[in-house]
């Protein structure tokens, strides 16, 4: 067996799954288009934000720390300004290794969401800070952590849909970066929790850049640094959390193509998470055809009328004995005020489903919203 | 035209199959093959041969998905013409990367490996491919079915390119244990 093997066997794919992959995309293409430019112009405005705020204290830059990040995406209301400067836990730890200083800047979760802000200094004459995203990056190989209040040889966290994304300083200086982790853990053994000392580990320095020699958007992974940097502090998780679900409900997920054939797999689901970063919906179904639990859209409604798109992120699903039971997890784009959801609704874009914050629930008419008549 | 109109077409043994079907999945299939051949000469061979590839095939068959038919054709002709090629002109392009990455899913040298029939490694393959994540299944089609590059990836999933390198990174480990533990060879 060789590569061209694999790659020869991987054209036998299912037919549906090779379709779902471009009609998701094709689907989703206008609206993507449309974030890249608000997150532009986002980045601009922020640019200039950040060289006003120069000057200011560390510690209005500690407690904004992740500002400028979450309004890449979109603006933020004042409240969701407000609640990530209570909620950011300033650390400010620094360590060189290889000349090269980590600080870790801020760190900001909720019981399974992290977000880690990074600045990098390297020696001069280093470029670690590129003009634009597409010109390179510089992230961390790979990173560990875990709470000191449970055995490390036990638990220690790799990733799990986590990324780094380059942040823009407005230092103007080559040799510096400053860049953010995001990790979805969810799944793992152990939330974030508050007031234990969390130690994170991040592995080799590496950049990312587009090769002159080779073809447009033809990158190469280069080790800049090599070394593992050490940080430990604790965490404030903001614990918010809503359990929407008070008893099983029946519901639909969607599987396979979302503009093509559509088939429904009956779930039920067990548990809906509402938490300020994302929501973790746990279910079980007995009947998982292709092994492929799917999805639904979320919709997450504000009492001011608002309606906040969740982002299907990382999910899965596992057979047990009992049936097959799974998870699907969600993220947002801005930090969400619990107090201030109304209620969400599931659209599998055949029945839609409220749930309510009061840990009720009522169905509704399919594609009207509107509460359903009990038979 | 919708895509059940083209088929029938082609079982009509009308002309106007072809050209309705290159006007509706031209540029899908040039996608598929110059993202293989990097050289748009061969793209549009390629292309050319996936139509008569379908004429030849419709009937007796009658595919459900059009577009995922026509893709599995110009996909394989591409490969195939990428092969035809020498060794010092098969040139970059995203199957070379591609395959660069594919090697983490190898048995190394020394681990004990059998024979295995390209389409029994094909039903292993879709069985991974079926048990992932939603978003995790995409991201891992685009690149190894349709060569897509990570760049494309990264703005068509609206996340960053180091995360689609994370997560196929993740996927190719993973993949290499799902093989070991279907038996093919011994995880190193």
């Amino acid at each position: 067996m060789n590569n061209e093997t694999i790659l020869d066997a991987i054209g036998m794919i299912d037919d549906d799954a090779i379709y779902d992959a471009k009609a998701w995309q094709s689907e989703s293409e206008q609206e993507k288009s449309g974030r890249w430019i608000d997150r532009k112009f986002g980045v601009l405005m922020l640019a200039a934000v950040l060289m006003l705020a120069l000057g200011t204290i560390v510690y209005a830059i500690a407690t904004n720390a992740f500002q400028s990040f979450f309004e890449q995406k979109g603006s933020l209301t004042p409240e969701q300004v407000q609640y990530l400067e209570e909620k950011t836990v300033g650390i400010g730890q620094s360590v060189t290794v290889n000349d090269y200083t980590v600080t870790m800047e801020a760190a900001l979760c909720d019981d399974w969401d992290l977000y880690l802000k990074v600045r990098v200094v390297a020696p001069e004459g280093v470029t670690l800070d590129f003009p634009n995203e597409e010109d390179g990056w510089c992230f961390f190989e790979s990173e560990s952590y875990h709470s000191s209040a449970v055995d490390p040889s036990d638990v220690c966290y790799g990733m799990r849909g986590g990324g780094w994304r380059p942040l823009e300083d407005g230092d103007d200086k080559e040799n510096t970066a400053t860049i953010v982790f995001c990790e979805q853990t969810v799944g793992g053994d152990h939330p974030f929790t508050d007031g234990e000392v969390w130690n994170v580990t991040l592995r080799n320095l590496m950049i990312s850049r587009q090769d002159p020699e080779k073809a447009k958007y033809i990158y190469d992974d280069l080790l800049q640094a090599e070394g593992e940097w050490h940080f430990a502090f604790p965490l404030t998780p903001m614990n918010d959390t809503a359990e929407l679900i008070k008893e099983p409900v029946a519901f639909s997920a969607k599987k396979g193509a979302l503009n093509g054939p559509v088939e429904y797999m009956d779930i039920v689901i067990t548990s809906f998470e509402l938490r300020p970063f994302g929501i973790t919906c746990e279910y079980r179904s007995e009947s998982v055809a292709n092994g492929a639990a799917d999805h639904f859209d979320v919709t997450v409604m504000m009492k001011d009328g608002n309606e906040i798109q969740a982002q299907a992120d990382m999910g899965g699903i596992g057979q047990g004995s009992m049936g097959a039971q799974g998870y699907m997890n969600y993220n947002f784009n801005a930090p969400l005020l619990l107090d201030d959801v109304a209620y969400v609704i599931l659209q599998n874009g055949r029945d839609e489903f409220r749930l309510s914050c009061l840990s009720e629930y009522s169905p509704t008419e399919p594609g009207t919203g509107e509460e359903a008549v009990a038979p | 035209m919708e895509d059940a109109q083209i088929v029938d077409l082609y079982w009509a043994r009308s002309e106007n199959a072809v050209s309705e079907t290159a006007t509706k999945y031209g540029k899908y299939c040039y996608a598929i093959a110059f993202h293989i051949l990097s050289d748009e000469q061969d793209a549009d061979e390629s292309v050319n041969d996936t139509w008569l590839d379908a004429w030849n095939t419709m009937p007796p068959h009658r595919p459900s998905i059009l577009s995922t038919f026509l893709g599995k054709i110009t996909r394989r002709l591409s490969i195939d013409r990428w092969r035809e090629r020498t060794a010092e002109k098969r040139g970059g392009g995203e199957i070379a990367l591609a395959l660069d990455e594919l090697v983490d899913c190898v048995p190394s040298e020394n681990s004990v490996e059998r024979e295995i029939e390209a389409e029994e490694l094909g039903s292993i393959i879709n069985r991974f491919i079926l048990q992932m994540p939603s978003q995790e299944r995409r991201i891992f089609i685009c690149r190894y079915w349709y060569l897509d590059s990570i760049k494309s990836i990264a703005q068509q999933f609206d996340i960053s390119e180091s995360k689609v390198k994370m997560i196929l990174h993740r996927q190719r480990n993973k993949l290499k244990q799902h093989l070991a533990k279907e038996g093919h060879f011994d995880e190193q």
